[in-house]
């Protein structure tokens, strides 16, 4: 094996680059640690807008509100309960898709992917879509937030272009030679070898579930079955119009800034830990000598 | 030969059809298909349904922490027992997003799963299910037999006039108690600062105003523009004392509304000429345009957080036992001193000649039904609402259970307890459950006003509002009873191309709006001028010219009489 | 037996063209492979097929009301007001310029990202800045803007203040009040929430890249620079055109949520585009046939760009999508 690499020594390009990326990860980082800081603010300060980096009156009164409060736990175990079916599901139907049209030899190969493509730009629409989860009974239940949007054909058109260009022709023509079926070449060769893919798809539609809220806005109306992107949306977007408040007549209580801030890191958290469990599988191919040979 | 047999037998057949369709007119049950009055009408004549019968009821979601589920908690299912389960009704609600009514219920709609019993607060809204056919026509004497205590407060409320569209008849109506005051909403001032320019009372007419708010400015009280201002986000225009009076009624007609902002008219131009004038003399911060109540998520708007830093002279808003912002600023500002504005300080001789204010509806919640109820669905809604407008019934819906979620004073009248994160079983819904009281009226009442003011009065504070609060009420009633307060006027009729233009129109009108509070002075009647015939020509001539048709043709609510009395 | 199967095989590996084969030949063959497809298949029919019908809305009076049965056609007339209508023609401009913007901008960002961050040798660095960076794409937007906007505002905002107390400006910068001022921020606004989440993509596909070819690299001399230039961008550059081509077809597409969530009164002219007219005239009036049909001539165009970039990619020697 040829040990010749670059020996680590960080030259000035690399302390250039690393200054840039430090001075663009805190552009990120602040408005979290400002969030945070308003969350164990108390009220009165947050109010008056004099939170900015570090709390103001420190209470924990939010999370505790938070914690105490049974739906929010509960939304939170539901919504990763969700997020785990709903990635599963979707990466099964994904490389179901992605790995047989990789294969130049299935007939009607094109015509099966502008089926699929076609979906990722029309949609019926939210009444058509409404009306056709109520026919199939699925209005107010768990499977509707997991069935209609498990297949993404964007995740699976990424995921082919992976295929088709990490693992070559080659391999998967000798093992086809040798008389090895479709489902075991999937299986034991196509996708040990595409582990930095399969992680960051099932990240792709890990996140793409726990930010999403569209559909459980319209299609669930059982408090029990909110993911908790939705709870927090219809706080943040309190109706606290004027148009409401004048039709009521009554004070809106919308929720106080500092709960909100806290719900903002609290519903934000979880997903944001499940990245650098990801990153481990973000690892080189292994496969690259396989088929040298 | 046999041609002219067959046209006979058609005209026959038609001439029958019609005959029937005005014959049954007069009966009174056919409306309703076979509706069956009881022998005795209310409460009395209510029998438990052979067959079990669901209604659906809408109720409001508002997503709040710590609240239980809108549709099942502890009072669902007290009604359910103490009503449902009596008369072998499945009482089920609906939860309606409220910042998303309309579409929910059109897919609600669209789904063929309508609400049995339909409501808003905007007549408008109502008004267009009524128009597409989502609504059901009722017989008034139907309701009157199942739920006369409720007719009979429509009756003294002088709602029938507002029950019909297209000359049917659709909603019944719920109560708006003081609903010619707005005593629920409260403009706080700094009287610290008119001490400090020489006042020893809150200024009473707009001559007054302008003297303290410039020596203000003057006197340097604050370095920053002392006056708070915000972007309209709702089509409210407060030109009500900027209007003639009294006001021509055809105009009344056609530009007074919460649907569409009036821009074109001369109320609004002197409305914001005003404005334009303050702002040129320092009063409004430049960025007041980026400040909309309720966008960017953010619940304290720059006004609020600058009152409550103390940078800012007055802000307003509805009064609640539990008031973060006036907290904040006792807070902030300890040595502070606050008086409620006086309704007067507009006043300016021949601009604003009277302190005219918008009265509010003289209902609550206009309430529909599907029109895909049958008739003892029908039967079992109104059955519900008349069980609900029981005293008994009411009371303990608002209040709760003695000793858990209220306690009773020593004048016998309810004090609430705080009941909100404590995991009490039996705690209210948001306002004291007034998303499912709405039905009966749109604000709870205790006692008395004075006693509901109390009751109402923010807590916590170094300061005890309540008297001047009451004081205030009096001073809007005084105001009322001379005439100047009036509402909106409803309409008969849909008006199709309110609901075309309506969020276009808003959103011109706040652009509008910031333009022409900013311009100079000079430019302004130019500016104001382009600006209206875009106005016009964006839909607001359609809405005006619908409006001005359905008023000539009698399709509107008149002005309140007693307008013309005053001279 | 074995070897008449592998005989088989290999003969049609070899002659593909001299045999016309039926469907039923294909079928058999391949018929795990259909297998495996036809589960998401079935997905696409139930749940986005199914509904498709729906889309007459847009030739229709549509009224919830009165159902698709009682609601009367009227056929192209919704899209002749659509495409008359002024408020449309200015949704549209400022739609495809954003994109445009976006996509030029936003594009390439996260692979320059992914590359600065593959080329840095501290493995913690590398983690950590990894997982800061992706961080704004967990913000909602309305959480974003008003943080932005409490930093930008003219007067009160954070930087303004900073610059003003140091001297460096007079007047405060109208970053999002004033309409060119708000276009840029707005862009680069969202290539910092998005950045970072692109990136992960393709450092995916940096991983791929087989260190053979940096040693060759290396061994003929290439500093970092060239063996970016030679190795690494070669190496992504199917990732880099398929999503290219995704992209693409979203240039008609609109962010409700961010636009609403950045939009004042002073940026109209360029914030006004097809998200906040479908709102707007579509279903904040109710008007559903309206907004169906805005929806199917954003998806249209977005297909076909997608087809004609597709084709032009596969001419260039590309994978292509289809």
């Amino acid at each position: 094996m040829n040990k010749l690499i670059t020996k680590k020594r960080i030259g000035f390009g690399d302390i250039l680059i690393m200054i840039i990326l430090t001075l663009l990860s805190l552009t990120c980082i602040l408005p979290f640690i400002h969030i945070a800081a308003k969350s164990i603010s108390s009220n009165t300060a947050v109010l008056s807008k004099t939170v900015y980096f570090l709390p103001k009156e420190v209470t924990f009164n939010a999370y505790s509100a938070i914690f105490k409060d049974g739906q929010l736990v509960w939304s939170m175990f539901y919504s990763v309960i969700l997020t785990l079916v709903f990635t599963i599901l979707g990466m099964i139907l994904t490389i179901c898709a992605a790995y047989p049209l990789t294969r130049k030899r299935l007939k009607g190969r094109k015509v099966i992917t502008f089926i699929l493509l076609f979906t990722l730009y029309f949609s019926a629409g939210l009444i058509p879509e409404y009306l056709l989860m109520k026919q199939l009974k699925l209005l107010n239940t768990f499977w509707v937030l997991v069935l209609p949007l498990a297949f993404s054909p964007y995740n699976m058109l990424i995921m082919k272009s992976f295929f088709l260009s990490t693992i070559p022709d080659s391999l998967e023509e000798s093992a086809f030679l040798d008389g090895a079926s479709d489902f075991t070449i999937l299986g034991k060769i196509v996708l040990p070898l595409s582990k930095p893919i399969i992680a960051t798809i099932s990240l792709f539609y890990a996140v793409g579930r726990w930010n999403a809220f569209a559909d459980a806005k319209y299609y669930i109306t059982t408090k029990a079955l909110q993911p908790i992107q939705y709870l927090l949306s219809n706080m943040l977007l309190s109706s606290s119009s004027d148009a409401i408040s004048l039709a009521e007549g009554a004070a809106i209580q919308s929720t106080p800034e500092v709960l909100q801030a806290a719900i903002v890191l609290f519903s934000t958290l979880p997903i944001i830990c499940i990245y650098p469990f990801v990153q481990r599988y973000f690892v080189k191919g292994i496969m690259l000598g396989a088929v040298k040979g | 030969m046999k041609k002219v047999a067959s046209a006979l037998i058609v005209l026959l057949m038609l001439t029958s059809m019609c005959l029937f369709a005005s014959g049954s007119k007069e009966s009174v049950s056919t409306e309703s298909k076979g509706f069956v009055q009881n022998t005795v009408a209310g409460i009395e004549g209510w029998k438990p349904f052979e067959k079990a019968v669901t209604i659906t009821v809408p109720v409001y979601d508002r997503s709040k922490q710590g609240y239980p589920a809108v549709d099942n908690n502890y009072w669902t299912q007290w009604i359910q027992s103490q009503f449902g389960d009596k008369y072998n009704i499945n009482v089920k609600f609906v939860a309606i997003p409220r910042g998303d009514v309309m579409t929910k219920y059109s897919m609600l709609i669209a789904g063929g799963d309508t609400p049995t019993i339909m409501m808003e607060y905007d007549y408008p809204k109502v008004a267009q299910w009524a128009n597409d056919g989502a609504m059901k026509v009722i017989n008034l004497d139907d309701f009157k037999n199942i739920a006369p205590s409720y007719y009979q407060a429509m009756v003294e409320h002088n709602q029938l006039g507002y029950t019909d569209i297209n000359g049917e008849t659709y909603f019944v109506l719920s109560e708006r108690p003081y609903y010619d005051t707005t005593y629920a909403f409260a403009t706080f001032v700094r009287m610290d600062w008119l001490r400090a320019v020489g006042y020893d009372h809150v200024p009473t007419s707009y001559a007054e105003q302008t003297d303290a708010i410039d020596k203000m400015i003057k006197a340097g009280l604050v370095s920053n523009a002392p006056l708070g201002l915000s972007l309209p986000t709702s089509a409210y225009i407060q030109n009500f004392p900027f209007r003639s009076f009294p006001v021509s009624e055809s105009e009344w007609a056609m530009h007074s509304s919460l649907g569409t902002p009036s821009l074109t008219w001369d109320a609004t131009k002197n409305f914001i000429k005003r404005y334009n004038t303050e702002y040129n003399k320092g009063w409004y911060s430049s960025e007041f345009d980026l400040d909309a109540d309720g966008s960017s998520g953010n619940s304290s708007t720059q006004w609020k957080s600058d009152f409550v830093n103390g940078k800012i002279y007055s802000y307003g808003g509805y009064i609640g036992t539990n008031m973060d912002w006036l907290t904040a600023f006792y807070e902030n500002n300890p040595k502070a001193e606050l008086a409620l504005q006086d309704n007067y300080f507009i006043v300016e001789k021949g601009v604003v000649d009277q302190p005219t204010m918008r009265a509010d509806n003289p209902f609550g919640m206009i309430v529909g039904f599907s029109s895909n109820a049958t008739d003892d669905q029908l039967k079992a809604a109104w059955m519900y609402m008349e069980w609900m407008s029981q005293s008994d019934v009411l009371f303990t819906m608002e209040n709760g259970i003695e000793g858990v979620t209220y306690t009773l004073d020593s004048e016998g009248l309810p004090k609430m307890i705080n009941t909100e994160g404590k995991g009490v079983k039996e705690m209210l819904n948001h306002n004291n459950n007034i998303d499912m009281t709405c039905i009966i009226h749109a604000s709870k009442k205790v006692g008395t006003i004075e006693d509901t003011i109390a009751s109402m009065s923010p807590t916590g504070l170094p300061v005890d509002f309540t008297q001047a609060l009451i004081n205030n009420y009096y001073q809007l009633k005084e105001i009322s009873n001379n005439g100047w307060a009036y509402s909106d006027p409803t309409f008969a009729v849909a008006i199709e191309s309110e609901s075309e233009y309506s969020a276009t129109l808003l959103r011109l009108y706040q652009q509008a709006f910031s333009q022409l509070v900013k311009c100079k002075p000079a430019e302004f009647d130019a500016l104001y001028a382009k600006l209206s015939k875009e106005f016009l020509a964006a839909g607001y001539q359609k809405v005006i010219d619908e409006r001005l048709a359905a008023y000539n043709a009698g399709n509107t609510t008149k002005l309140p009489q007693n307008i013309e009395k005053i001279k | 037996m074995k070897n008449s199967v592998l005989d088989s095989k290999a003969t049609q590996i070899a002659q593909p063209m001299f045999k016309k084969k039926g469907m039923l030949y294909f079928l058999k063959r391949d018929w795990q492979l259909y297998l495996l497809v036809m589960l998401p298949l079935i997905f696409v029919f139930t749940f986005k097929y199914a509904a498709y019908p729906g889309i007459r809305m847009a030739f229709m009076d549509y009224k919830p009301a009165k159902g698709y049965a009682g609601s009367k056609y009227v056929g192209l007339e919704i899209f002749k007001k659509i495409f008359q209508d002024k408020d449309f023609k200015i949704a549209l401009r400022n739609s495809i310029v954003f994109n445009l913007l976006d996509l030029a901008v936003s594009f390439p960002a996260p692979i320059i990202l992914a590359i600065l961050l593959n080329e840095v040798k501290i493995h913690w660095f590398k983690k950590v800045t990894q997982t800061v960076l992706y961080l704004p794409y967990f913000l909602s937007w309305v959480v974003i803007a008003s943080v932005m906007l409490n930093l930008m505002k003219p007067e009160s905002g954070l930087i303004n203040i900073f610059l003003m107390n140091k001297g460096l400006i007079s007047q405060g910068i109208p970053f999002l009040t004033e309409k060119n001022h708000w276009a840029v921020s707005y862009v680069l606004i969202g290539v910092w929430q998005s950045m970072g989440w692109g990136s992960i993509i393709y450092l995916s596909a940096i991983l791929g890249i087989s260190p053979d070819l940096y040693e060759a690299a290396t061994i003929d001399g290439a500093n970092k620079l060239q063996r970016i230039w030679h190795v690494t961008l070669p190496g992504i550059r199917p990732t880099i055109v398929t999503l290219l081509i995704m992209n693409l077809g979203r240039l008609m597409g609109s962010n409700f949520e961010r636009l609403v969530a950045f939009g004042n009164v002073q940026v109209v002219d360029f914030q006004y585009q097809l998200a906040i007219y479908i709102y707007e005239k579509g279903l904040g009036a109710s008007n559903f046939s309206r907004a169906t049909a805005v929806g199917l001539f954003q998806a249209l165009v977005g297909l076909v760009l997608v087809l004609i970039a597709d084709k032009i990619a596969k001419s260039l020697g590309e994978n292509g999508l289809l």
